[in-house]
């Protein structure tokens, strides 16, 4: 993490910064930043995520943790959007371990998947669960630049700060991500 | 869109080129910003509930399980031999970790730890967390859910003091109040539930629920509060001392004031009750009243202006907003009547607040009047009998029900109801 970037750039699309001597207590960090977390949860997660879980977790580790966060050091939204994704990176790992153990024990029980979805619905979720596949082959670097510029609609600039790295970098990691993507995509069509 | 210098052009911010026109673009890099644009809008997320996070109340970690997690360390470090990882494990051995969680109303708890199992819990709701077994789980509901899937081991979950069995692959819900028993849906597999003290349980199928859902309690205040209601106001218009005023009298009265444009408490309060009660427009009645406490904040007439205010209320369907003025009323001198005590009790039960309806039931039965009051107050108890699992009570209830009112409102619910309960046990 870098500071002194984080300070240069200008601020985010959402809520407001705490005053650096205030206490950030995490009602009012709920309220301002759960629909965001929860969008991001979705878009870097992908369908199988729940963002309500993902929210939940968020604010348990924010509530055991936030007395260590010092304003001065960086902002709300990075320490918030790094956390978020731990969690979301966490999920997926468990997905696809089940994923994996459903080869030999079946799928696991639920309820979810079973419901019945009208047909323009289902042809979107399949439409989502495939630009997924993709993004899940790529490496985490690049995927997650290429979700935040173009799912999340950030400016270079915000992504930069939020997962503390250079412009610069961010546009090759975006540059690589992309051309990563069509030839993927390409293949996902093929097969 | 201007975008800064130097910042790449967003593929889903791409418009589609007029067909024919010379182009430098890449096909596929305008197919895959028409992509991300759908899945953008595919992937909104719900909005989310209201909750705040879940208030977890830390105490220092038991010996036993101290030991257990500093072994746990010791095993990583004899497997992994990290200096980072090892002081990661005993820092996570020693740390304070919740003994229970309160999780307030609207909010929601979520507890995955083990591998395929999930529990969801909806505030308002205390888990306890200091039984230290894994296959199991207790918790007091307050009027929230909990949510449970077992996965691929068994799972037992103690809820309100009802022990709820979950095969691995089964998936429940249990949903009820403090100091009732809570309802049980079964949602995938077949359940167990234990609600005797002897252990004794029933099976619970995918699909079904526990207990059975009583046919709907019939809510509304009318007709057996508003002619003692009435008869309340009829006695409140009449001016101290005066002597006893025929009610056609009272009614051109009443009339006479409403042209002069309400001008005493009892004329605001007639306009309230016939909004409520004729015209069945509970806002007009609601404001006749607002009306009366803006100009008579001291007036002699407030029970009657509570009673009022209820069957506004009730009219409106808002019987939840109606409880807590219901249960002021305690006795006669504050309008206490059959009709009151029977709309309290079920809006209570049907809140699923059966131990405090009981009061009200009971003494409306044992009264011993053959009114509607009594038909819908034995009815009500048998119901909240047969949910509480209480079955010897429920039986009594509707066979008492079937001799008094054969041709009740309710019969044909009674006969199911007690067809379904079997035949009674030997004494």
């Amino acid at each position: 993490m870098r500071p002194h970037l984080a300070r240069a750039v200008s601020s985010p699309p959402s809520a407001p910064l705490p005053a650096a001597d205030s206490a950030v207590d995490t009602d009012s960090l709920y309220r301002a930043h759960a629909s965001t977390i929860a969008r991001w949860a979705v878009r870097l997660g992908g369908p199988g995520i729940d963002p309500n879980d993902v929210v939940q977790e968020v604010f348990l580790v924010a509530q055991r943790r936030l007395t260590l966060f010092r304003p001065e050091g960086g902002r709300i939204t990075t320490w918030l959007f790094r956390t978020t994704e731990k969690i979301v990176q966490t999920a997926r790992r468990k997905q696809r371990l089940r994923r994996w153990l459903a080869r030999w024990a079946g799928p696991p029980p639920g309820l979810g998947e079973a419901r019945p979805v009208p047909g323009e619905a289902l042809e979107r979720r399949q439409e989502v669960a495939s630009v997924y596949r993709v993004l899940d082959r790529m490496p985490e670097r690049l995927r997650r630049v290429l979700v935040l510029f173009e799912l999340e609609e950030m400016s270079t600039q915000e992504i930069a700060e939020l997962v503390g790295a250079r412009i610069g970098t961010v546009r090759v990691w975006l540059f690589r991500a992309r051309a990563r993507f069509i030839e993927l995509h390409a293949k996902e069509e093929e097969t | 869109m201007k975008r800064p210098l130097g910042e790449p052009e967003r593929w889903s911010d791409r418009v589609p080129e007029r067909s024919g026109a010379r182009s430098f673009r890449v096909p596929a890099e305008d197919d895959l910003g028409a992509l991300f644009r759908r899945v953008r809008e595919a992937t909104l997320p719900a909005p989310l509930a209201p909750p705040t996070t879940a208030a977890a109340r830390a105490r220092g970690p038991r010996w036993g399980r101290l030991a257990g997690r500093l072994a746990l360390a010791a095993a990583v470090v004899a497997a992994s031999g990290g200096a980072v990882k090892a002081a990661r494990s005993v820092w996570r051995a020693i740390a304070p970790r919740p003994q229970s969680l309160t999780v307030p109303a609207g909010s929601r708890a979520v507890l995955s730890r083990r591998a395929h199992r999930k529990l969801t819990v909806v505030g308002p709701a205390r888990l306890d967390l200091d039984r230290g077994e894994a296959d199991r789980l207790d918790l007091t509901l307050d009027g929230g859910a909990l949510t449970a899937e077992a996965g691929d081991e068994a799972l037992l979950v103690e809820v309100n003091g009802l022990k709820v069995a979950l095969p691995a692959g089964a998936t429940g819900r249990v949903a009820g109040a403090r100091g009732t028993l809570p309802a049980v849906d079964a949602l995938a597999g077949e359940l167990r539930v234990a609600p005797a003290a002897d252990g004794r349980s029933i099976a619970l199928p995918a699909g079904h629920r526990w207990p059975e859902p009583a046919p709907p309690v019939p809510r509304t205040l009318a007709p057996t509060a508003a002619p003692a209601a009435a008869a309340v106001l009829a006695e409140a218009l009449a001016a101290p001392g005066a002597s006893p005023r025929r009610p056609e009298e009272g009614a051109r009265r009443g009339a006479r004031e409403d042209e002069r444009g309400a001008t005493s408490e009892a004329s605001l309060l007639a306009r309230a009750f016939h909004a409520a009660r004729v015209d069945r427009d509970g806002d007009a009645a609601l404001r006749a009243l607002d009306e009366r406490e803006r100009r008579f904040p001291n007036g002699v007439l407030a029970n009657e202006a509570r009673v009022a205010r209820v069957e506004a209320l009730l009219a409106l369907g808002r019987a939840s907003a109606a409880l807590p003025l219901l249960l002021e009323i305690r006795d006669q001198s504050q309008g206490l009547t059959r009709g009151i005590q029977l709309a309290r009790a079920e809006i209570l039960s049907e809140l699923d607040r059966c131990r405090e309806a009981a009061t009200d039931f009971d003494e409306l039965v044992a009264a011993e009047i053959r009114d509607d009051a009594d038909e819908r107050a034995r009815y009500g108890r048998a119901a909240c009998h047969l949910r509480a699992g209480e079955t010897a009570p429920a039986r009594r209830d509707l066979e008492r029900y079937g001799e008094l009112y054969p041709d009740g409102r309710f019969i044909a619910a009674v006969r199911r109801a007690t067809r379904d309960l079997g035949p009674a046990a030997a004494p």
